[in-house]
């Protein structure tokens, strides 16, 4: 048989895998309502700081440009964590050698769990969205809304193919979190996604253009404007291709690895 | 002599606490996240600042030490007990010779002092990063403000934690609470953007007069004023002290009458 009539065979059933593992790892993300609530707390948090600075400041930001920020700030803060913790919860669940062991690439077993951290994540940009209309008035033009979501979908899926290299970076971290931790902070100015990426030092902006997320909160903001998007979001989405690959094949590897030598104790 | 021998039992079970709960036995978790995060943040924060057009980096250097020193103090102060539960050891230091109230009350303490060092290292790492323009005196100044506010921030967190005999996860909590007093506090916000009710309340609250105090002296250095944010924090502190022994001696009785940890 072909590749190309094998690929056609298997893949449906992939597909399918794929999506009943996403479902199984959403359902298990929203399960623990204080896990959840922990992720959605720091959106609303980051957007009330930045609003009041808002008001008290002299930017032409606008409110809805603010909200937007604060919202693509949590979802970081969800994935960088989610990704990063990623072997280390599995691990404590005690299915760590039980994916390992299955007959399939260990990245496919660990990208749904990636998407059900990232979905969490845009959850959270969601609420921080709702909470900057709700409470302060925030307001999306309803003309370029489907145009302005799909640019934050796109982004925050983004932000998942960057923590699959981020879960393969920290594979043998053992002080994950702590790790972790300082890494948030550059994500969130490197992205470029509350303060603009022109603001940035001029030698930082070339790193700031190899993140998807720079592109993706520069199309957000586009779009919202009623500007044109599909440069910035074609960009994003192939960056987010690459870090996808590249952290899949990483995982892959790391796995073969510890398959071969039984170093996968020590992960 | 038995005094002598009593502080000394006191400050070695908080220091070992401290130690063995939060695993700070390496020292570079403790960096990472106590000293690396909040200086980053304070930066950001400042960034934040200067693209919004709202205060002077001053400001966020200060709100964002006050804030370092306030985070370890908090989650540290409100895990005490939940990490003694989770360790297992919480029977075995309620009914311990020294006392749960002894053993607990002082805990504030070792975490004040994380507080301090993390306050401490994020202003100065600050004043050279963001090149900022502060005196020696004002940082000298800043050092009691900072003490008193992690201290403060610490019986909070210690009050925070009675309810993990409650709450299954007082992390959520604490999170909460640490997000509450960033506001009130005026930390990263000027007090002037927040809503009135919102500065009435705050006065209870720990950190809001020893930030205020702290830019008031980084402002014009005035020892009166110094004191006077210092007295009013302390009086906060107390405040809270009393709330977490009293809550102690409640939770205690109670253990001992439903038989419950």
């Amino acid at each position: 048989m072909s590749p190309g009539a094998r690929l056609a065979r298997d893949l449906p059933r992939e597909v399918s895998s794929f999506l009943k593992a996403a479902r199984l790892h959403v359902g298990d993300a929203l399960r623990d309502p204080i896990d959840l609530l922990l992720n959605l707390i720091d959106p609303v948090f980051y957007a009330t700081v930045a609003v009041f600075l808002l008001r008290a400041g002299s930017s032409d930001l606008s409110l809805t440009d603010v909200t937007i920020g604060t919202g693509l700030m949590g979802a970081w803060s969800t994935v960088l964590f989610g990704s990063a913790t990623l072997i280390r919860t599995q691990r404590q669940e005690g299915t760590l050698e039980l994916l390992l062991a299955a007959p399939r690439s260990f990245a496919s077993m660990m990208l749904p769990i990636t998407l059900a951290t990232t979905l969490i994540g845009g959850l959270g940009l969601l609420l921080a969205c709702l909470y900057g209309v709700v409470a302060y008035g925030a307001e999306f033009a309803l003309s370029h809304l489907a145009v302005t979501g799909l640019a934050a979908l796109v982004t925050v899926l983004s932000m998942g193919a960057v923590g699959t290299l981020i879960a393969a970076v920290f594979v043998g971290v053992r002080r994950a979190e702590s790790v972790a931790s300082p890494l948030l902070v550059p994500l969130w100015g490197l992205s470029g996604i509350i303060i603009p990426t022109s603001s940035l030092p001029a030698w930082v902006q070339p790193v700031s253009h190899c993140l998807p997320t720079s592109w993706g909160a520069e199309a957000i903001r586009a779009a919202d404007a009623g500007e044109g998007v599909l440069t910035s979001l074609a960009v994003c989405a192939l960056l987010a291709g690459v870090y996808l690959v590249v952290g899949s094949m990483s995982i892959n590897a790391l796995a073969r690895r510890a398959r071969a030598t039984g170093e996968a104790s020590q992960w | 002599m038995s005094a002598i021998r009593s502080v000394a039992d006191v400050t070695r079970v908080s220091g070992l606490s401290f130690l063995a709960l939060f695993n700070w036995l390496r020292p570079m978790p403790f960096f990472l996240t106590m000293l690396l995060t909040p200086f980053l943040e304070m930066i950001f924060y400042a960034a934040l600042g200067d693209e919004l057009g709202v205060e002077s980096r001053v400001f966020f250097l200060l709100g964002g030490s006050m804030l370092a020193a306030s985070v370890p103090a908090v989650l540290g102060g409100a895990m005490a007990l939940s990490g003694e539960r989770f360790a297992g050891t919480l029977p075995a230091v309620t009914v311990a010779p020294l006392g749960m109230v002894r053993s607990f009350g002082a805990r504030a303490f070792p975490y004040a002092l994380a507080g301090v060092v993390s306050g401490v290292v994020t202003l100065l790492s600050g004043i050279v990063v963001l090149r900022v323009d502060l005196g020696v005196a004002q940082i000298a100044a800043a050092l009691p403000l900072i003490a008193v506010g992690s201290l403060s921030s610490a019986y909070f967190g210690n009050f925070l934690g009675l309810f993990t005999l409650f709450t299954r996860n007082v992390y959520l909590l604490a999170n909460i609470a640490l997000s509450v007093l960033t506001i009130c506090a005026a930390l990263l916000v000027p007090a002037a953007a927040l809503p009135d009710w919102v500065n009435d309340v705050s006065v209870v609250f720990p950190l809001r007069a020893a930030t205020d105090g702290l830019r008031a002296t980084a402002e014009s250095l005035d020892l009166g004023e110094l004191v006077r944010s210092c007295a009013v924090e302390l009086l906060v502190t107390g405040g809270w002290a009393a709330l977490f022994v009293g809550g102690l001696l409640l939770v205690k009785n109670r253990m001992r009458v439903h038989g419950r940890l």
